[in-house]
């Protein structure tokens, strides 16, 4: 039986039930509601990023699913080793940083934990390396210093102005 | 009058790396009018002498081009600063949600998440931090401490002469209880011993520590003035000795250390000009938000090195040794809001055990009394409810009795099979056995057979 999803943009894609079951979100939705056969709509994901995010789970729909519990494991185990990237997966993940967001953020929401972790590891491959200014100009990080902060920064400066 | 000067918030978002020198100061936006009364208050900071310095540079090279192609130069510049300013909508990583942040902080190794630390978002900021407090970071040779250090940043000032001075208090403190222990007489001539063939020494290597501290001092506060009268857009042009490091610091943030203090597992390290040893003051004071701390190999000569450890919930030492001078020590540098305390392996020497009376019960035990009577109050632990002694630990009542002196809310005490100092004696009638463990869960009667209260 296939699955209808509907992005915030109302394109609809049909896809496998499996396919759909790789997020979380939607298994338990189709457990909760059953197979209604009316498009589900996901008003968070974009077209273009679902229709990423289905490539992912169309590649991935024979991987076997992990437990919370061998997820939470897998985890740990994993921690720290951000270039333990499968060679289909560093392709697919060859974005541009808004898009990499966007999937990050639909794998969040759609509870995708593989892609979730993809996304992640990409981004702490990207931020591995580089200088603070670097960072700041890779992500678009403003200088969200507040006033009493930069006041403070003042402060502290105020005794070289004195001596 | 009135002077121009740039806003405080102006003028920072633009990377100077990105474009060249002249575009860099003609990017600068226009300038904002302040009363007299505004700017002396806003020029008292060296942060405001340097955007002004900046300013100034920029408008003697727009004065040098008023009259060449001014036009064409700033609409240029101008659309070239609106460009860069332009942020794409959700390409921001502090857009992620929290849990999202603190994976990807997971990933990353602590040089990254110090740089995570000093960019200017607070919020990322705040996510390394927990990043580092979550992770355990074991110290286990002199160059991961070097580089852990360096991340620290700001050291304290005189550390090498405050490491001096604890060991110059712990080392008088020697006079005190030789009279407690062998007499007047003998801490008379141990006394002079030390006025004789310590002082001269002693002063020496103070001098020498000193001296290398004013010029850590002097060179950090020449850094300072440097970067504070320097264009802030260029601080990261210097070298990173160079810089003053943004709060919050890595090793302020580190709540969960090992320190190993010895290259052999067995047996802890010693002598007074041990490497390890000399660095742990340093080490302690970098990190005063330390809640669990690991120290491996440590001697009875390493105690009075530990720096002050306000918010230290829970004490391992491995193959250490502790007696009481040692445990004074740790009382008084980190006994306030310890509550465990897991002791593997290594040795705690209790007082002076005269005899084992009837029904294996100690008499006559010295300990924790003289010596505390002799140079003051005994340091207590008084947040310390459990205690772990795991593995062959060498620790016979006595050495047990120094803890229970100090721990007046202790309620747990557990001791494994192999300490067997403990085992083969009445302490053993106290405890439940729990698998390999022995676990003493009343304490009072413990100290009762004491008469401790």
């Amino acid at each position: 039986m296939p699955v209808v999803l509907q992005a915030s943009d109302n394109q609809q894609f049909t896809i496998e039930k499996a396919v759909a079951e790789r997020s979380m979100l939607l298994k338990n939705m189709l457990e909760d509601v059953g197979e209604a056969g009316e498009p589900i709509p996901l008003p968070n994901v974009a077209g273009s990023i679902l229709k990423k995010v289905i490539e992912y789970c169309e590649h991935h729909k024979e991987d076997p699913v992990p437990s919370a519990e061998e997820d939470k494991d897998a985890f740990e185990s994993s921690r720290r080793k951000a270039d333990d990237i499968d060679e289909w997966d560093a392709q697919f993940i060859k974005v541009g940083n808004e898009e990499l967001f966007e999937i990050i953020l639909a794998a969040n929401y759609l509870d995708i934990k593989p892609l979730l972790d993809l996304g992640c590891k990409t981004v702490a491959n990207m931020i591995k390396g580089k200088t603070p200014e670097q960072i700041r100009e890779m992500f678009n990080i403003e200088n969200d210093f507040t006033p009493e902060e930069e006041d403070q920064i003042r402060r502290e400066n105020e005794w070289a102005a004195d001596a | 009058m009135k002077l121009r000067v740039l806003s405080p918030t102006e003028g920072t978002d633009v990377d100077p790396r990105s474009v060249d020198s002249s575009e860099l100061t003609s990017t600068l936006p226009p300038p904002h009018i302040r009363t007299p009364g505004e700017f002396r208050q806003w020029v008292k900071s060296w942060i405001a002498l340097s955007r002004m310095w900046q300013f100034y540079e920029g408008e003697i090279v727009k004065h040098r081009r008023r009259h060449v192609k001014k036009k064409s130069i700033l609409s240029r510049v101008w659309g070239r600063r609106e460009k860069k300013q332009k942020l794409v909508p959700h390409a921001k990583l502090v857009d992620l949600p929290p849990e999202v942040l603190h994976q990807i902080a997971s990933y990353l190794p602590p040089q990254d998440l110090a740089h995570l630390l000093q960019t200017p978002s607070p919020f990322l900021s705040r996510i390394a931090q927990a990043a580092i407090a979550r992770r355990r970071h074991e110290i286990t040779s002199l160059a991961n401490l070097h580089t852990f250090l360096a991340y620290g940043g700001r050291m304290p000032l005189f550390y090498r002469t405050a490491t001096m001075i604890l060991f110059g208090r712990h080392f008088l403190r020697l006079v005190p209880e030789a009279r407690c222990l062998l007499g007047v007489g003998y801490a008379v001539v141990l006394a002079w011993f030390m006025v004789l063939f310590y002082t001269v020494p002693f002063l020496v290597v103070i001098a020498i520590y000193c001296t290398l501290d004013i010029a850590t001092l002097l060179t950090r506060t020449t850094a300072s003035l440097l970067l504070h009268t320097s264009p802030i857009m260029t601080t990261h042009h210097f070298p990173s000795f160079f810089r003053t490091p943004p709060r919050p610091s890595y090793t302020h943030t580190v709540r969960d250390l090992c320190f190993t203090g010895t290259t052999d597992p067995q047996s802890p390290s010693r002598g007074l000009l041990n490497p390890w040893a000399s660095h742990l003051y340093l080490l302690t004071s970098c990190c005063p938000n330390l809640r669990s701390l690991h120290l491996v190999g440590c001697s009875l000569a390493w105690w009075f090195r530990l720096a002050k450890l306000d918010r230290l919930k829970v004490l391992r030492l491995e193959v250490c040794e502790l007696d009481e001078t040692g445990m004074e020590i740790l009382a008084g540098s980190c006994g306030q809001v310890v509550e465990r305390i897991v002791l593997v392996g290594g040795e705690v020497r209790g007082g002076d055990v005269s005899e084992e009376g009837p029904n294996g019960t100690y008499v006559n035990m010295n300990i924790g009394t003289q010596s505390g009577s002799a140079s003051g109050p005994v340091q207590s632990f008084p947040a310390l409810t459990h205690v772990e002694l795991q593995s062959r630990i060498t620790v016979e009542p006595p050495g047990l009795k120094l803890i229970l002196d100090r721990a007046p809310n202790l309620s747990t005490i557990s001791f494994s099979a192999e300490c067997k100092g403990l085992v083969s004696t009445f302490v053993r009638s106290f405890a439940v056995e729990k698998g390999d463990q022995f676990v003493v869960k009343d304490v009072e009667a413990l100290r009762n057979q004491w008469n401790i209260t």
